[in-house]
């Protein structure tokens, strides 16, 4: 059975007052909604609460919900209105004095892994990339990418037409086209050069 | 098989194409079938390959990406989401009051209307003294629409109608988060009524639009700020000239003197308080036993001094005492006994 399938019976179990079925959704939604939330904000706090707010919410007008067609993208959806709403509330209260951004969406790779010499060398890149889009791109790129959502799921998710959602991401990844053949290029010239540089300097070194 | 579409595949077609993107990122269980059908991708498509290996490669490179990852708080978030929904009063239903009669009901709006009438004019006429109880936070907005947040023990004072001759002044005892209106625009040209002062044991805070949070308990003043910028003087000590604070600064006075002045790492966490729990972060014991005096009326025995050097290294982030108290003996080799129903004993071993 498919994670969605799951997702939907939790659902209308939870709908019918089951609290296994929703503790079950919880479970299953905490890590990628504050993950997701987290790209937003870097208030963990804020997030904390606005997921909090999100499950009470869902469960007091549990009698109210309709059958979303996807479960994950309602509970994103709503935590990206939920949020928003809470952010703009606070930016509110601070730009009085005038500072605060509201709306960024912020993707890092700051984590050390062990990846191979290229491998980190491209991810740099992509960093780079990602680092120079706008917010709105950003996060489209994060829900096709890291999520794996359709034009059509990240149209819903963000509130805009599947249209824009498509543009968006077409431009956002220009670029992406020249780093990877330009890379694959340098990579080629270095596996050459390296060969070269073995051949010349140590032409008989076993010998 | 209709895939001929497959043979001169773009970067952008692979990035397109939902089957694919949701294999590469390995978002969802795939079927066999797919999960076979790609990975064989470059032998059945080899003109196609170079731009499956770069799409995969750009893929791939991205979802190494940092993720947050807040499991130790999981459960103690579903704990507090749990607690919420079981605080939700049941909506009555409309059954409940049909056993009034019309008159009845007549007669109570009428109540209700004389009380509020009553309400309202004493509410125009007076001087406006809030306080709180033990246990007991409250909301208010002032007549400029700032917002205090009043912690428990604690009263704020202030004029119920601020005109514009004299600046806006409140005065305090114990604790409150402030959230000031910002009236100026023009900080060279200060108008009376655009200042903002609040009086606290001696010292008096001035800003323009702010928020910080100010804590005058036990012969001590503590202030922190948030966002702007305030000035602080101590009137027990004029020689010491004022001190302009800026966000993150925090600054502790007692009696005359200044105990500390320092800088915050994260200053959101003063206004901790003001949501509903009870939230302490690597808190000591005796912090712990202060607040519980200060804001919930408790009297404290402990056996010895030292236990209330003990540390709880952490958030503790709890809905009410009974749950802090277990919070305390579970992760501290301290047993606490409430012998009546204000009255705590705390001493070591379990």
């Amino acid at each position: 059975m498919h994670a969605a399938d799951s997702h939907i019976i939790w659902w209308n179990a939870f709908k019918q007052g089951d609290w296994e079925a929703y503790t079950a959704l919880y479970e299953e939604f905490y890590a990628p909604l504050n993950n997701y939330g987290a790209k937003f904000t870097g208030d963990t706090d804020q997030v904390h609460d606005a997921i909090h707010d999100l499950f009470v919410q869902l469960w007091t007008s549990r009698n109210n919900l309709g059958a979303p067609a996807s479960v994950k993208n309602y509970l994103f959806k709503s935590l990206r209105t939920m949020l928003f709403r809470k952010m703009q509330l606070q930016s509110k209260l601070v730009n009085l004095d005038g500072a605060i951004s509201s709306g960024s969406f912020n993707v890092t790779f700051n984590q050390e892994l062990p990846l191979k010499v290229e491998e980190q060398e491209l991810r740099m890149q992509v960093a780079a990339m990602i680092s120079q889009l706008s917010d709105r791109q950003q996060e489209i790129v994060f829900l096709r990418f890291y999520e794996g959502a359709s034009y059509d799921e990240i149209a819903d998710i963000m509130g805009i037409s599947t249209n824009s959602a498509y543009k968006l991401l077409y431009k956002a990844l220009e670029n992406l086209q020249r780093i990877l053949s330009k890379r694959s290029f340098a990579l080629l010239c270095c596996i050459l050069l390296q060969g070269e540089i073995i051949f010349k300097f140590f032409p008989d070194s076993e010998g | 098989m209709q895939k001929d579409r497959y043979i001169s595949y773009t970067i952008q077609d692979f990035l397109d194409d939902d089957a694919f993107v949701k294999w590469a990122g390995g978002v969802v269980e795939n079927d066999p079938e797919t999960a076979r059908f790609w990975e064989t991708f470059p032998q059945a498509y080899p003109d196609s390959a170079e731009h499956y290996r770069q799409a995969l490669q750009f893929i791939q490179a991205y979802r190494t990406q940092d993720t947050v990852t807040a499991d130790n708080r999981k459960a103690q978030l579903l704990s507090r989401i749990t607690a919420t929904i079981q605080e939700q009063p049941v909506i009555a239903t409309t059954g409940k009051v049909k056993w009034l009669r019309p008159w009845m009901k007549i007669a109570a709006s009428l109540l209700l209307i004389a009380a509020t009438g009553l309400l309202a004019l004493q509410l125009l006429n007076r001087k406006q003294v809030i306080a709180t109880d033990y246990g007991e936070k409250r909301t208010i907005t002032l007549p400029d629409q700032s917002v205090v947040i009043l912690n428990a023990n604690s009263s704020l004072h202030y004029a119920d109608k601020w005109d514009t001759t004299t600046p806006r002044e409140v005065w305090l005892e114990g604790e409150a988060f402030f959230d000031v209106a910002h009236i100026n625009k023009d900080t060279q040209h200060v108008k009376p009524y655009q200042r903002f002062i609040v009086h606290s044991e001696g010292i008096t805070i001035e800003v323009l639009g702010t928020s910080f949070n100010v804590k005058s308990r036990r012969g001590k003043t503590n202030i922190g700020l948030i966002t702007g910028k305030i000035k602080v003087e101590n009137h027990g000590n004029s020689d010491r000239p004022a001190i302009v604070m800026l966000p993150g600064d925090y600054v502790e006075y007692g009696g005359k003197s200044l105990l500390s002045n320092q800088k915050l790492q994260r200053p959101e966490k003063l206004k901790d308080w003001t949501r509903k729990e009870i939230i302490f972060t690597d808190a000591s014991l005796g912090e712990i036993i202060e607040t519980l005096q200060d804001n919930y009326g408790y009297t404290v025995e402990t056996d010895n001094n030292q236990i209330r050097q003990l540390n709880i290294e952490g958030e503790i982030n709890v809905a009410n005492v009974d749950e802090l108290l277990t919070v305390i003996s579970t992760t501290l080799n301290v047993k606490v006994n409430k012998s009546s129903e204000k009255h705590l004993v705390f001493y070591l071993g379990r």
